[in-house]
């Protein structure tokens, strides 16, 4: 897939995310990586750790102040670094990017025309 | 650039059809697996898991905690609609985020309240509310079921309903101050519903998604809640301290009951009354009864009684347990109850209480009357108070409210200025139950069977079914029962209030005249209220309603089986303790004894010991030019009292020639030329924390460890340094332990050598490790309490102060202190005032105004408390958020 299309669907993801939820988001890259067949788990990780990169950065465009206030504290909660949130977060949309990659090729083939 | 990632090519060489479905099979488990994954996720995301919140909300980097974090960074400039709003209004937050309301009329600014205390608070108004009424299991979960059955059982919704009721009843009737109330009321709770309108899931406060509490868990705001606040406040002010008079009654078959009336006297031996000279005091009028016995009855019990044969009862009764027993039992089941409002955040803690005084002009520099209020209350993050500013063409008031109530509570208009402490009288009683068997369908009472009244209603329970809860009344009150032994109660707080009607007159009052009529309306909960106003008139009334008891005093558990601990009716308004224009030209107040001992009413017992008002008094009445700066170094006082007093036995004692040891004596030394001063950087704050601890302890060792398993109560401070004063030799300070007879210089003596050994045991030799404030530190905790919500805490930060310093703060770590800080100043006419409180106006923990007040309230400075006439007036400079309400 050609880096901007990536760049596109992390873009599309990030929307989706902010209007209807991260787990509605994961249709972009499960729709993506249905159209590829080399490595799709790392198309659809890269398209939502984008997606989430953008909404976290704008975050702190929207609520710089707060930002800074809310790391430590969420952080307090579990006794954490206030950076390990973000890497957290970040892990997390690596897997479900992974997973939606995986899926999104694993359909294709399981819908792919007998021939 | 390349391509970033290989783009599909077209397969030229088909697979065989085998290898093709078999593929097609793996490719259907790797599906299969990661919706099964994602699900798992999901699910993990969105759900709380052993206690710990949903997952998601730390790490959805949209809709988790980010959405609060983007929540608490306000636009400069807003318009909004607000349904309700007969004109637009304007809201300008100034600086420190305090919002100052310009409407054209008062029901137009309450509305506006509403919304915006709901958008600062929201969280806090439905905790408070839903610990009133006994509804946290709702959003806290299984736990708090049985907290939730005491806290029903204390009768606060019964209050509020009853309030309200009669709210809408007298504005049915044509009265005006009624319609007024229910105006505000439903204008309030109209605003507040606007808001909670405008919420979605994530914009939910932080706290309701860290409890798992959905969006739809959150009801409309009703004036019923409102009417809870002041429910929940007076339960916080009156219920906490009932426990003592139990104790007290057990300890007399430890003690004997002479040893217990020196211990424990109805009248402090120091006594301070509010204003004891004659001049300026409003005598207290002939015995008036407002109500009749049976009027009073009939308000808790809507069940008329018949006489007839079958409800009398036979003279043979069940045997009676032994009356200490049933005491041990009575302790158990007030011990519960108090467990329960712990829950709520209704602690009894030392350092609970409250100061103000005020001034004429004739002992100020500007000879124009000044005014002074802290109250001491928890400190909780968000703070109990919310500040505001509201301007209508009826009035321009500003003070702090709690969130949840539609006005100023303590404040200042253009007029006057007040601010209360809490009286602490005696105002809510318990009656011992005899029901006739085990159904509780009827009660013993004069010589009759009466039927229970009985009231089933649902406990929503999060995550679980409903639970059925059967409260019991009887004509005293709600009971409460717990095994197999039955307390009624009966509190002022279940009376209709008007307590509405007297703040709406408080905030419009321009005079003495129109303040004293809203302070007839003041009820509950008792309050000592401070007046000045710009005709130099300073005053202070003990505002709410006294019960006058059958048997004369409200002490113990009354049996109510009889009428002996009846309520026959209220101290007359007039005959409350009140004190105008005194000629000392002060008055205070500071929870001690208001009145003097020959005060015709029984008031109470249990009183806050002296030292606070000992200390106010002697600043006000040796100083005659006092300007306000005067007043905010007075609330900021850490002079302990209690070594003033104890000076000079300490001296006397001998204990400095008999430590050999240098840094010992060098301690000691420093401690009996010490100035009293408890600030942070003192030295000797900490040893004699140490030897107060020992003495109280060695001096009272006469008292069990244990009364049927709680600690006992130990005499008040004054009691203890009265004996020191007057009765060096009595028979206390003998220690039971050895066989030589004793006297307090002794046990002065061996206390100060024992907290010597302490303080170099515990904090080393080095001087500079006894700092005050290296050990001595206070924290403002959560409303949850919790420790599992310690990051939302502030602090613990290094304190000064010293338990009963008129800036309290007791322990060693302190909860409870000066709430809010106001010092109000007539010199220019109109009242101007400085003021502070330890938070902030927002309830956000990710907003910048969450805690923006901590450090100026912990260094003691107070802010100019801005008051423009017109939203015209308001300097541009000042404003950090600019609201337009519309209709």
């Amino acid at each position: 897939m050609k880096w901007w299309l990536v760049l596109f669907a992390g873009l599309a993801s990030s929307g989706l995310h902010a209007l209807v939820g991260w787990e509605l988001a994961l249709i972009v890259p499960v729709c993506c990586t249905f159209f590829v067949t080399e490595r799709a788990w790392l198309q659809g990780l890269v398209i939502t750790v984008f997606a989430w990169c953008v909404l976290m950065l704008a975050n702190y465009v929207l609520a710089p102040e707060p930002m800074v206030r809310l790391l430590p504290t969420l952080a307090g909660f579990i006794n954490a670094p206030a950076a390990l949130l973000p890497v957290a977060s970040m892990l997390l949309a690596a897997l479900v990017g992974t997973l939606a990659g995986v899926l999104g090729a694993s359909l294709r083939q399981l819908l792919a025309r007998q021939g | 650039m390349n391509d970033f990632v290989q783009s599909s090519s077209p397969q030229h060489d088909s697979p065989p059809p085998r290898a093709r479905s078999h593929e097609r099979l793996r490719a259907a488990v790797r599906a299969a697996v990661c919706v099964v994954l994602l699900g798992s996720v999901m699910w993990l995301l969105r759900n709380p898991l052993g206690g710990l919140p949903p997952l998601g909300l730390f790490v959805d980097v949209w809709h988790g905690a980010y959405s609060n974090a983007r929540a608490a960074d306000e636009p400069a400039k807003e318009e909004l609609s607000l349904q309700g709003l007969s004109a637009p209004v304007k809201v300008y937050r100034d600086e420190r985020g305090v919002p100052h309301i310009f409407a054209q009329n008062d029901r137009d600014a309450v509305l506006t309240v509403g919304y915006l205390t709901a958008k600062d608070r929201l969280f806090q108004m439905e905790f408070q509310t839903r610990a009133a009424a006994g509804r946290l299991s709702e959003i806290i979960g299984e736990a708090m079921v049985e907290n939730d059955k005491y806290l029903r059982r204390t009768g606060m919704m019964l209050g509020a309903e009853r309030s309200w009721a009669q709210i809408l009843d007298r504005a049915a009737k044509g009265s005006t101050s009624a319609t007024v109330g229910k105006t505000m009321l439903e204008a309030y709770s109209q605003g507040v519903n606007a808001y909670i309108a405008s919420l979605g899931e994530p914009e939910m406060p932080f706290e309701f998604r860290l409890l798992g509490v959905k969006r739809a868990d959150i009801e409309a705001w009703t004036p019923l809640k409102t009417l809870l606040i002041n429910q929940l406040m007076a339960l916080d002010l009156a219920f906490t301290i009932q426990t003592t008079d139990v104790k007290i009654a057990l300890l007399e078959t430890v003690l004997g009951a002479d040893a217990v009336a020196e211990l424990y006297p109805d009248h402090s031996p120091m006594p301070l009354p509010h204003n004891p000279e004659p001049k300026g005091v409003m005598r207290p009028a002939s015995v008036v009864y407002t109500r009749s016995t049976e009027a009073l009855a009939r308000s808790f019990h809507d069940v008329q009684t018949p006489h007839d044969a079958q409800n009398t009862i036979p003279q043979t009764t069940s045997r009676q347990k032994s009356e200490d027993v049933q005491l041990a039992e009575h302790l158990r089941v007030l011990s519960r109850i108090e467990a329960a409002l712990a829950a709520a955040g209704c602690e009894q803690s030392e350092g609970k209480g409250s100061n103000n005084w005020v001034v004429a002009g004739a002992r100020t520099q500007s000879g124009k009357p000044l005014l002074a209020g802290d109250p001491h209350l928890n400190l909780s993050m968000p703070s109990i108070w919310y500040e505001l500013h509201i301007v209508t063409p009826a009035m321009n008031v500003y003070g702090v409210t709690i969130p949840g109530a539609p006005l100023v509570i303590i404040g200042f208009n253009d007029a006057v200025a007040w601010s209360p402490t809490n009286t602490g009288a005696d105002v809510l009683d318990f009656y011992s139950i005899t029901f006739d068997g085990t159904q509780q369908q009827r009660y013993r009472h004069n010589g009759e069977w009466k039927p229970v009244r009985e009231e089933i209603r649902p406990i929503r329970v999060k995550g679980k079914p409903d639970v059925l809860d059967t409260m019991r009344f009887t004509h005293w009150g709600p009971v409460i029962t717990q095994h197999k032994q039955t307390l009624a109660i009966r509190w002022t707080a279940h009376e209709a209030s008007s307590i509405i009607e007297a703040i709406w007159g408080f905030n419009h009052a321009r005079n003495w005249q129109e303040c004293s009529e809203a302070q007839r309306k003041w009820d509950v909960p008792a309050q000592n209220i401070v007046y000045a106003d710009r005709d130099g008139n300073i005053a202070l009334r003990s505002c709410g309603v006294y019960p006058i008891r059958q048997k004369g005093h409200g002490r113990g558990i009354h049996n109510g089986s009889t009428d002996e601990g009846a309520w026959t009716g209220y101290v007359p308004f007039d005959s409350v303790p009140a004190s105008l224009n005194p000629e000392r030209g002060w008055l205070q107040s500071a929870n001690q004894e208001p009145v003097p001992p020959d005060y015709p009413y029984y008031l109470g017992y249990n009183w806050t010991n002296p030292w606070r008002a000992m200390r106010i008094s002697e600043v006000l009445a040796t100083t005659s030019t006092l300007k306000a700066a005067d007043m905010q170094a007075l609330q900021l006082d850490v002079q302990v009292q209690q070594f003033r007093q104890m000076q000079p036995l300490m001296k006397a004692c001998g204990a400095l020639e008999r430590v050999a040891d240098s840094t010992k004596h060098r301690a000691l030394k420093h401690l009996l030329a010490w100035n009293g001063v408890a600030s942070q950087e003192s030295k000797e704050t900490l040893l004699f924390k140490l030897f107060w601890d020992t003495f109280t302890r060695r001096v009272w060792d006469e008292l069990p460890d244990s009364l049927a398993g709680e600690v006992p109560p130990v005499p008040s401070q004054d009691v203890l340094v009265n004996l020191v004063l007057h009765k060096p030799d009595a028979v206390w300070f003998d220690a039971q332990h050895t066989p030589e007879r004793e006297h307090a210089a002794m046990i002065c003596q061996r206390a100060l050598l024992e907290a010597l050994d302490s303080l170099v045991a515990k904090y080393g030799t080095n001087a500079e490790n006894w700092k005050w404030g290296r050990h001595h530190t206070i924290v403002l905790r959560h409303l949850l309490r919790s420790s599992a919500v310690k990051p939302l805490w502030r602090g613990p930060y290094p304190f000064q102060g010293f338990s009963s310093t008129v800036l309290p703060a007791g322990g060693m770590q302190s909860t409870h202190s000066a709430s809010w800080r106001m010092v109000a100043d007539f010199a220019r006419g109109k009242p101007e005032a400085r003021g502070v409180f330890p938070g902030g106006p927002s309830g956000n923990p990710f907003s910048k105004w969450y805690d923006s007040q901590v450090q100026d309230w912990l260094a003691g400075r107070l802010y100019t408390l801005y008051k423009p006439a017109s939203a015209q007036e308001f300097s541009s400079g000042k404003v950090s958020q600019e609201l337009i309400f519309k209709p």
